[in-house]
C-alpha cells in the first residue's frame, strides 16, 4: 500500500505521525514520514551468498527500479525468527524493514529521551520512546538499519543486474 | 562523639541478604508497577517503569549480587544514578521491606567486589554498601 500523501500534512499538526508495527512480541513505532510504502513479502528475491555474511539482509526488493536492501527485523533487534508478513519501504535510504505486522497509524504526542541507563545498540537503534494507549513504545531511528558501510559492503557484493539497470532507466 | 561518623543508610533485602545504598541516594519506595519491555542490550536493564509521567530504567542487580536464585521481587526501591553531571532514577527490584539505617561506614576489607563502597556493622548482620555506579559498570564490562 503507498501511504498518502497526508502525512506531510499531518506532521505540521500537533501530534507526531507514526506507524505502529510488530516484531513477535513487541511494538514498535516509525515516522510516518520516514516510510514510503509499506508492502507484503511477494517480490522479495533472496541475495544469495552465504546467510551469516550480511547477517540481517538476505532479500531485496524492487520497488519503481529502486532496488531496496530487506533488512529483517528480528535479527536487527536480536530477537527470536517470528513470522513477518509485511515490509516498510524507507525513504531516506534504499532499506526495507522486514516485520511481523502493521498494527495502526496514529499520532503520538511527543517522542520521550530514552534514560541513559540504556548504554547498549539500542541508543542507535531508538531516537526515544512514546506513550501510545497505555503502552510505552521504542520510536526506531530508521539511520540505524544499515550504515552506509553497509549499504557500500552489499553494492559492492551484490552489483545491480541489467534488467534491474534497465528498469531503473526506463522508470 | 561517634554520631559525627554515621551516615543514613537504606538497607533493602534481595532474598536472605540485605544491601544497602546511601539514603540520599534513595528517592522512594514503590510497588510493582508494569514494566515496559523492549529490545535492548545493557546488561542488568530489563526494561522501563512509567510513573508520574516519568520513564525511570528498571536495573535488575539481584543477578549480581545474589545470583539467578534470588526470590520475586517484591518492591522497587527508587535510586538516583550518576551520569556525569546530572542523575538519573533508577527502579531496582528488591524482595521485600525496606529499613532505614543510621551506622557509621565502615572501610572495605578483605577481598570485596569494587562495588562495595565499605560495611555496615549492625546487631546481627554485616551489611555492603552498594555503588551502584560501579555496579552497572562492571557489568557492562
Amino acid at each position: 500500500m503507498r501511504l498518502p500523501r497526508y502525512k506531510k500534512r499531518a506532521q505540521r499538526a500537533s501530534g507526531y505521525p507514526v506507524i505502529l508495527f510488530t516484531i513477535g512480541d513487541n511494538m514498535f513505532a516509525i515516522g510516518a514520514a520516514n516510510v514510503n510504502e509499506i508492502q507484503s513479502l511477494q517480490g522479495l528475491k533472496p541475495i544469495g551468498g552465504h546467510p551469516r555474511q550480511f547477517g540481517k539482509v538476505r532479500h531485496t526488493v524492487t520497488r519503481e527500479g529502486h532496488r531496496y536492501w530487506v533488512v529483517d527485523g528480528n535479527v536487527h533487534f536480536g530477537m527470536m525468527p517470528t513470522h513477518s508478513t509485511r515490509v516498510l519501504l524507507l525513504g531516506s535510504s534504499p532499506v526495507a524493514l522486514k516485520v511481523d505486522a502493521i498494527v495502526r497509524m496514529t499520532e503520538i504526542a511527543r517522542v520521550l529521551p530514552l534514560p541513559r541507563a540504556f548504554q547498549g545498540e539500542e541508543r542507535n537503534w531508538y531516537i526515544g520512546l512514546a506513550i501510545v494507549d497505555d503502552s510505552l513504545v521504542p520510536v526506531v531511528n530508521p539511520e540505524s538499519f544499515l550504515s552506509h558501510y553497509d549499504m557500500s559492503a552489499l553494492e559492492q557484493s551484490f552489483p545491480v543486474s541489467v534488467p534491474e539497470e534497465v528498469a531503473r532507466v526506463t522508470a | 562523639m561517634s554520631n559525627s561518623a554515621t551516615s543514613s543508610f537504606v538497607l533493602f533485602p534481595l532474598g536472605r541478604k540485605r544491601f544497602a545504598l546511601p539514603a540520599e541516594r534513595v528517592t522512594e519506595l514503590a510497588r510493582m508497577d508494569r514494566v515496559h519491555e523492549f529490545p535492548s542490550t545493557t546488561p542488568l536493564v530489563n526494561g522501563v517503569l512509567v510513573r508520574r509521567g516519568e520513564v525511570i530504567p528498571v536495573c535488575d542487580i539481584a543477578p549480581v549480587l545474589v545470583g539467578r536464585d534470588a526470590p520475586p521481587r517484591k518492591f522497587y526501591l527508587i535510586a538516583k544514578r550518576r551520569f556525569d553531571t546530572t542523575d538519573e532514577d533508577t527502579a531496582i527490584p528488591v524482595t521485600g521491606d525496606c529499613e532505614l539505617s543510621n551506622s557509621e561506614l565502615l572501610p572495605r576489607t578483605g577481598d570485596l567486589a569494587p562495588h562495595v563502597n565499605g560495611l555496615l556493622s549492625l546487631p546481627d548482620e554485616i551489611v555492603e554498601v552498594i555503588d551502584l555506579e560501579k555496579l552497572m559498570m562492571e557489568d557492562a564490562r
